[in-house]
């Protein structure tokens, strides 16, 4: 569904991704771990279009949009959960929740989409007429991922969703998470938080200073095991 | 009893004139980060089209005015702000500056640097007598005319998709594309907007002096920026609120400042100003957040 070739990416003279490939197929949920500065959000922020790549090719469901604008890519079914959450906290929980329905369009989607997102986050649907600012961090990142779930997109990319929030929340998120995936939702995790993304994911990669340093089944991290957490993620 | 009545319709008028002002500068200011300084060209460019117009039947001339000031915002716009738009803040600020001028010189070349009288809003020239006190046809026009096209602007960004769009784009531009906002689009809305606002000034101003001179927009433009900083940059109500405050501050001076200081009229209103400043620096209603543009 997703597949990125040789992927370059430079702030100024630093290259925040050297030559990165990666593929995600329909319905699995692939992590991408590593530390600190390895590159993980450039990958996102370019494949989603808010970052130029230096070099190489992003294709979703076999067309390029490595030149597409940001709204172009997420109208084409691939939404991007930021770092940091950046639900809208001036606007109410209800207007984000229309702004993300509102990428494919139509009014009744817009109501259905409220009904979704109360059913599914019941703490949004009572919260649904306060400003998102208002929400607690777990709550917040509840907001973000139903905005972009909303649109009905056809992959997930989502960037560090477990950081600031209490291990008690990052549960939840990771549940939730595991959930949309058992439901047919295509998902790549970007997260610092190798054991949790790990435990969740059909593939995963693992970056380090702008290279992918391993790549591989869930099952098959497990056996390259506790040297490669050591050796790349420093835990 | 009478004074009064002069008084608040002085006030009110000149506050709507204010807030329509401040408005456009404001709407530009919190989708893009940008100060238009050329907003006040806008009106220029609106005074010149009421002089070309004239002749017209009124509705057919404002009609006319209004298309060509929106024109010429969604132009400026294309040609001089969006290759900046990414750009840090003072790269904008210069580009305005730069446009403004580029403009009133154009002005000059086109239309001489004499101002030229139009005979336009002599429609509005004479007064109405409401239970024996006079009250001009212009500040009643402008009274009117303002509180419906605020209106209008609080149900459109208020209640309307395209509002929740403008909003979105105000607080976290880069967030609203990544939500399917198109920014092209969304800019170039706020920049109609605020060329209607421009030109329904124009028309007001012209009404007031009879006149058009290439820096027409200049005095203008600078109540409408001190207006909006005193309103909290970028907030909308506070954009209103101080450009009623600002019309009302120097109507209430006019009325009480003795004849020998009423010359000097600007200067108290600007202490004013000075004072609201010192006291709320964020201004008066402050926009709740504003997202680091990355």
């Amino acid at each position: 569904m997703l597949e990125v070739q040789h992927l370059t990416v430079r702030y100024g003279r630093v290259d925040a991704l050297r030559s990165v490939s990666l593929d995600v197929k329909q319905g699995e949920l692939v992590a991408v771990v590593g530390p600190n500065g390895a590159g993980k959000s450039s990958l996102l922020n370019t494949v989603a279009g808010r970052t130029r790549a230096a070099s190489g090719e992003v294709k979703f469901t076999r067309q390029s949009i490595s030149t597409l604008a940001p709204e172009d890519i997420v109208r084409r079914g691939l939404a991007l959960v930021p770092e940091g959450r950046h639900i809208f906290h001036t606007l109410t929980v209800r207007e984000n929740l229309t702004l993300g329905a509102m990428v494919t369009n139509g009014g009744s989607s817009v109501e259905r989409a409220y009904e979704w997102a109360a059913e599914r986050f019941p703490i949004l649907g009572q919260y649904l007429d306060v400003p998102a600012g208002k929400l607690s961090g777990g709550e917040q990142q509840q907001l973000a991922i139903a905005r972009a779930m909303v649109g009905h997109p056809q992959m997930l990319m989502l960037d560090e969703p477990s950081l600031g929030l209490a291990p008690m929340i990052v549960d939840e998120v990771f549940a939730l998470l595991g959930e949309l995936h058992r439901e047919g939702t295509t998902i790549l995790l970007v997260e610092q938080n190798a054991t949790r993304a790990l435990a969740l994911a059909d593939r995963a990669y693992v970056l380090k200073s702008g290279r992918f340093v391993f790549e591989g089944r869930r099952e098959e991290l497990h056996q390259a095991g506790t040297k490669l957490t050591s050796a790349y993620l420093g835990e | 009893m009478e004074t009064v009545v002069q008084t608040a319709v002085n006030a009110l008028s000149l506050g709507g004139l204010y807030a329509l002002l401040a408005l456009g500068i404001a709407l530009i200011f919190g989708i893009m980060g940008l100060i238009n300084f050329a907003y006040g060209e806008l009106m220029m460019i609106g005074g010149y089209a009421l002089v070309l117009v004239s002749g017209q039947p009124l509705p057919i001339a404002l009609a006319m005015t209004a298309a060509v000031v929106v024109f010429a915002a969604l132009l400026m716009e294309r040609i001089a702000f969006r290759p900046v738009r990414n750009a840090d803040p003072t790269t904008l600020l210069v580009t305005s500056f730069a446009l403004s001028y580029l403009l009133q010189h154009v002005a000059i070349l086109i239309f001489g640097s004499f101002p030229r009288s139009t005979s336009v809003g002599s429609g509005l020239d004479n007064a109405v007598h409401v239970g024996g006190i006079a009250v001009s046809k212009v500040d009643i026009a402008v009274i009117v005319v303002a509180a419906l096209l605020i209106s209008a602007l609080a149900v459109v960004v208020g209640r309307t998709t395209t509002g929740i769009r403008m909003r979105a784009a105000a607080e976290d531009f880069v967030m609203a594309r990544l939500v399917g906002v198109r920014a092209d689009r969304i800019v170039a809305i706020g920049f109609a907007i605020s060329g209607l606002l421009a030109a329904t000034a124009a028309y007001f101003l012209v009404a007031q002096t009879g006149s058009v001179g290439p820096t027409f927009g200049v005095g203008p433009v600078l109540v409408a920026f001190i207006a909006t900083i005193v309103g909290g940059l970028g907030s909308l109500p506070g954009a209103v609120v101080a450009g009623f405050g600002l019309g009302f501050v120097t109507a209430v001076f006019q009325q009480v400042l003795p004849d020998s200081l009423v010359p000097y009229r600007e200067a108290f209103v600007f202490a004013v100003v000075l004072v609201t400043l010192i006291v709320r620096p964020e201004g008066l209603i402050p926009q709740r957040t504003r997202a680091v543009r990355v």
